[in-house]
């Protein structure tokens, strides 16, 4: 008996034991669930499977780059939610960080307003529920906006209303293609330059103007590549047929409403990394690189930047990571992004909330997990080195 | 549950059944110990299920669980409503966590086969059409033709629409929305050139718009949508008391019987109405409940007619004709097999 | 010429330079152009007396449509002669947070006393001789603070375990703790509120019924948790080392190590982390509302439906917004000031 309980006493035998013991626990409550969950849908009726995913959906999205139709199957409805997401997302992130560096920086102006209204902004953008800013851009936007039939014409190529922005298309894409596999090339053209540059630079310590000749050859270039392509094209223009513009593209006010939400409402976040990272710069690395006769705009650039970097990287990284998981809001306002249609349309169709649920939080999760892995990535490559 | 049944008619072949035997319903047993339905309703529909700011509701399906509690506890106060949308209807019902729904849910072949709900009969055929503005210049249906539909998503409005104007090889743009109401306000935005939804559903939210006046509902009618009390798949007995309930109301009305007169006909020579009353018969009893359930019912809410006028028809706002709803003796399509 | 001092201070900060006064006067003009209308709107021209829509003539906000929706703002359909019971709990809050502040031992029995207590006196039932208030007679600002209140009550002691467990030797505990966090923290609210609505009633045994709002609680109380526990961790990683190694020299076992030396300055530290994250949850309570759960915003939304006031969503959405807004904006001030006075009382 005492032997016994002097091995218990053992450190070792106790943490093998609490982990047995919370394994097992949380075993049973797993099993507890599959096993009335099982037993609940069998006596309720509720079909079980994966099949229904290939079942045709009949379920129309009213916008979508991948060509999806209502006959498709709900695996392509799936897909079409998962596009929308990343695109609106994506967008946003662009958006929401552009923002949010200049309302940052702002923060810190000298100028006493302007930081006065950056507070402002910020402090208003934090303190409101999301769900807010998405109905109030949606409505807003809406408000706004003309109707069809008085819309703002854009050299009659794009018109503005309230079913969104349809812009002309072409209906030849090949140079188009080509134009961008140009731009991808002297993107890299680019990218190889300024390495070389940089490296001469610190060999010789000649500088040479990377931008300009970056913007020569990677911006000029590739437009004129575009002009031609749109010269040698014939257009897809939308036209005013009955009740909407027919034809082109059209950008939904749901898209735009959204976007606008998640944008703004992510800078006010951002906004408030980005002057904590740049007040954790030293203030002599400031003076320091304003003695050297530096200019405001080189020092922000190579001097405030890339040692505030490493700082705002971690929590800018979990802003857009919810930035990607509040694109669920979306579902507000009939935003076909996954949780709208899947969730939504498909989950009642079908009923089979299990499977359906799983499948989403996966879909998040993998979203989340590939986020972080490339910021991981980003902040290992950019991380200060420190003596 | 079988074994019960054929003993049961063991029992009644011998003759010698004093207490009748009744299958087991759980669902039954949980609403007598609770002491009140468990009724799943529509967001807010008025006319069919309304709540005022001072939380009581009312309506058609709402009077269908009045009808239910004053049948089967007697009195047809003992409802507790539970407000469901569209995706959540169904889990709700099938979870137990409602006994029944009464939510303007359309009677469809997959949503029977596939998601465990049962639906007990029709109390009211209603059909889907659209609402449009009255500037838009819309005659028919098909003049809607590339124009932009606002929906709530899941619906079977929603299926409807696509298919009406695929079959037609009409292009149109369709909008889900994950709830009517956004779906209206957004329509209300111009957002959208029209709305879609049942004859009877858009005649009750037409007041939910800005100017009421400025909208046109068509007169055309794109699909018949039967809409019923549901319950989930198991327990029969608690299905044959929700489908005979609303039979009965059914019944009453087509034999005349309403809840001014209902004391009266207790003394009919009707042998069917004095079955329905419970003078004679005990159908009460073969279902497990009093066997004056019909006649606490149609006291207490009245007869199909008599709810079909407060509700939706002539004498509440919505004005709406009997149409299809009229009994089957007088052209329409109501019909109720009969009390034997 | 003598300089005045505080024409100097405005000079410098507003009028440098050519170019900082030309960005002040644009945004002097902005700020004019969109204050003015909106001081109109909200204020001037504002209707504040009547009983309905139609005695809203004047262009700015119908005010009277929230002062005839007050009660439904502030309780839901709460039945009006119960109300009382809500007011009791709000002032039983604020006396016992008040009270904690203190008295700082008085917090763990406050924790395991008050809690059930409100739930009793807003229930009602369970031997009270109060009338049930069923909790889907509940809404308005009542719901949201409830829902917040309780899923932080639970979301701050299961984030300390989670935090702990992270750090924990254990690797089987660490694992499950990583895990925990990760996935909750990887998936949108809106989600976890639909699968605590639609999944739980499924994985539950037959009968056994968990309350509507008892479910978004759970719901919002677990993603919080995991937000919580990297809040914690963030404190405990802020702790010395030396800590532990000197009250483990003391031979005091892990528990009391954690309780009374480690969590005491770690949740310090954390403190602020954590405000955020309860403001966090606070704004996430609007989402309740996808599952027909009428807080604040839901009630509003509810109140727009309302045939007879159609057209009012400027401002039952200003109204419901500045609630939120006045309690996010009071809370963060609150734990700056926090965050300060900590860092005044570490020197730094």
């Amino acid at each position: 008996m005492r032997g016994a309980l002097r091995f218990l006493r053992d450190g070792k035998v106790r943490d093998v034991l609490w982990q047995v013991a919370a394994t097992i626990g949380m075993i049973a409550v797993v099993a507890f669930f599959v096993r009335n969950a099982s037993e609940n849908m069998v006596k309720a009726g509720i079909a079980s499977g994966f099949s229904f995913l290939w079942r045709d959906s009949g379920i129309e999205v009213p916008f979508n780059i991948t060509g999806y139709k209502p006959s498709d199957s709900i695996l392509g409805l799936l897909w079409t939610g998962i596009v929308n997401t990343l695109l609106v997302s994506i967008a946003a992130i662009v958006v929401a960080t552009a923002i949010g560096f200049s309302v940052g920086l702002l923060r810190l102006s000298r100028n006493w307003l302007l930081s006065t209204l950056a507070g402002f902004y910020i402090e208003f953008v934090r303190n409101i529920p999301l769900l807010f800013f998405v109905l109030f851009w949606y409505f807003g936007v809406l408000a706004a906006l003309p109707t069809p039939r008085d819309s703002m014409s854009f050299l009659d190529v794009a018109f503005l209303n309230r079913r969104g922005l349809s812009v002309a298309m072409p209906n030849d894409v090949t140079g188009f293609r080509i134009a961008l596999l140009a731009t991808l090339i002297l993107i890299a053209i680019q990218i190889v330059l300024a390495r070389w540059a940089k490296a001469r630079q610190a060999r010789t310590g000649q500088a040479f103007p990377t931008w300009t000749a970056g913007f020569v050859i990677c911006g000029l270039l590739p437009l004129l590549a575009f002009v031609a392509a749109g010269m040698t094209t014939s257009w897809d223009l939308p036209v005013l047929r009955g009740f909407n513009y027919r034809g082109g593209f059209v950008l939904v006010p749901e898209f735009v409403a959204l976007f606008a939400a998640l944008s703004t409402y992510t800078a006010g976040f951002i906004a408030e990394v980005v002057r904590g990272g740049i007040l954790s710069v030293r203030r002599g690395q400031i003076d320091a690189a304003r003695a050297l006769g530096l200019s405001p705009g080189r020092i922000i650039r190579l001097v405030m930047i890339p040692q505030a970097m490493p700082v705002i990287i971690p929590p800018i990284t979990s802003q857009y990571l919810n930035l990607v998981k509040n694109s669920s809001f979306g579902a507000a306002i009939a935003y076909p992004e996954v949780v709208a249609v899947f969730m939504g349309s498909a989950l009642v169709s079908t009923g089979q909330a299990i499977e359906i649920i799983a499948i989403t939080l996966a879909i998040y999760l993998v979203l989340s997990l590939a986020v972080s892995a490339f910021m991981n990535w980003y902040n290992s490559r950019h991380r200060l080195v420190t003596r | 549950m079988k074994i019960i049944g054929f003993a049961a008619l063991a029992v009644l072949i011998a003759g010698s059944a004093v207490a009748q035997q009744l299958a087991p319903s759980p669902t039954l047993d949980a609403v007598k110990a609770r002491g009140h339905i468990e009724c799943g309703v529509h967001l807010g529909l008025p006319g069919f299920s309304f709540a005022n700011d001072k939380g009581e509701w009312s309506g058609l399906d709402v009077d269908y669980c009045k009808a239910l509690a004053a049948a089967v506890l007697g009195d047809s106060t003992k409802v507790k409503y539970t407000p469901t949308s569209v995706q959540q209807r169904w889990p709700v019902l099938t979870s137990g966590q409602v006994d029944l729904l009464a939510r303007n849910t359309t009677i469809t072949f997959s949503r029977n086969a596939t998601l465990g709900v049962n639906f007990q009969g029709i109390n009211f055929y209603e059909g889907q059409t659209f609402v449009v503005r009255t500037k838009a210049k819309v005659a028919a249906v098909k003049d809607l033709a590339d124009g932009t539909i606002c929906v709530a998503a899941g619906s079977t409005e929603e299926k409807a629409a696509a298919d009406w104007f695929r079959e037609r090889n009409l292009k149109v743009t369709i909008i889900n929305f994950q709830k009517n109401d956004d779906a209206i306000s957004a329509y209300d935005q111009e957002r959208c050139d029209a709305y879609t939804a049942g004859v009877g559903a858009l005649a009750g939210q037409r007041i939910k718009f800005k100017d009421p006046a400025q909208h046109q509902i068509l007169t055309e009618v794109i699909s018949n949508d039967p809409q019923g009390p549901t319950t989930r798949w198991g327990d029969e007995r608690w299905q044959l008391v929700v489908r005979w309930v609303l039979n009965a109301q059914i019944a009453a009305e087509a034999l005349g019987v309403t809840s001014k007169n209902v004391d009266e006909m207790k003394k009919s020579t009707n042998a069917e109405v004095r079955r329905l009353l419970g003078v004679d018969g005990k159908f009460g009893d073969m279902m497990g409940i009093s066997n004056d359930w019909a006649y606490n019912l149609i006291k207490q809410v009245g007869n199909y007619g008599e709810s079909f006028e407060r509700t939706v028809g002539m004498g509440s706002v919505l004005k709406l004709k009997r149409g299809q709803n009229e009994l089957w003796t007088k052209g329409g399509l109501l019909f109720t097999p009969p009390f034997q | 010429m003598t300089k005045v001092p505080w024409v100097e201070t405005l000079r410098q900060r507003l009028f440098a330079t050519w170019w900082d006064t030309a960005i002040t006067l644009v945004c002097l003009y902005i700020v004019w152009r969109i204050s003015v209308p909106l001081f109109h709107w909200l204020l001037l021209d504002a209707n504040w007396s009547g009983t309905s829509r139609e005695d809203c003539k004047s262009p700015g906000a119908c005010w009277v449509f929230v002062r005839m929706r007050f009660g439904q703002f502030m309780y839901g359909q709460y039945p009006v002669p119960e109300r009382w019971r809500v007011d009791l709990v709000g002032i039983l809050l604020v006396m016992s947070v008040a009270a904690l502040s203190w008295r700082r031992s008085l917090v763990i029995p406050a924790l395991i006393v008050l809690p059930p207590l409100g739930v009793w006196l807003l229930h009602g039932g369970w031997g009270t001789g109060l009338r049930v208030v069923e909790t889907r007679e509940w809404g308005g600002l009542m719901l949201t603070l409830f829902l917040a209140i309780y899923a932080g009550l639970i979301a701050i002691p299961l984030g300390i375990l989670l935090a702990l467990g992270r750090r924990s030797r254990l690797p089987l505990i660490r694992f499950a703790s990583v895990v925990f966090i990760e996935f909750w923290r990887g998936v949108p609210i809106i989600t976890v509120i639909f699968l605590a609505s639609l999944l739980l009633p499924l994985i539950m045994p037959t009968g056994f019924d968990v309350d509507r709002l008892a479910r978004a609680v759970i719901g919002l109380a677990f993603v919080i948790a995991a937000y919580m526990a990297e809040a914690v961790r963030g404190g405990l990683q802020a702790l010395p080392e030396g800590q532990t190694e000197a009250a483990q020299a003391l031979g005091l076992g892990y528990w009391r190590i954690q309780r009374l030396i480690v969590l005491p300055q770690a949740l310090r530290i954390a403190l602020p982390a954590m405000t955020n994250e309860f403001i966090a949850l606070f704004k996430n309570t609007t989402l309740v509302l996808i599952v027909s759960i009428f807080d604040l915003l839901g009630i509003a939304q509810a109140a727009l439906a309302d045939p007879a006031w159609v057209g009012m969503n400027m401002e039952a959405y200003v109204f419901a917004g500045a609630i939120y807004w006045f309690a996010c904006f009071g809370l963060s001030q609150w734990s700056r000031l926090r965050e300060k006075r900590l860092q005044v009382a570490h020197g730094r």
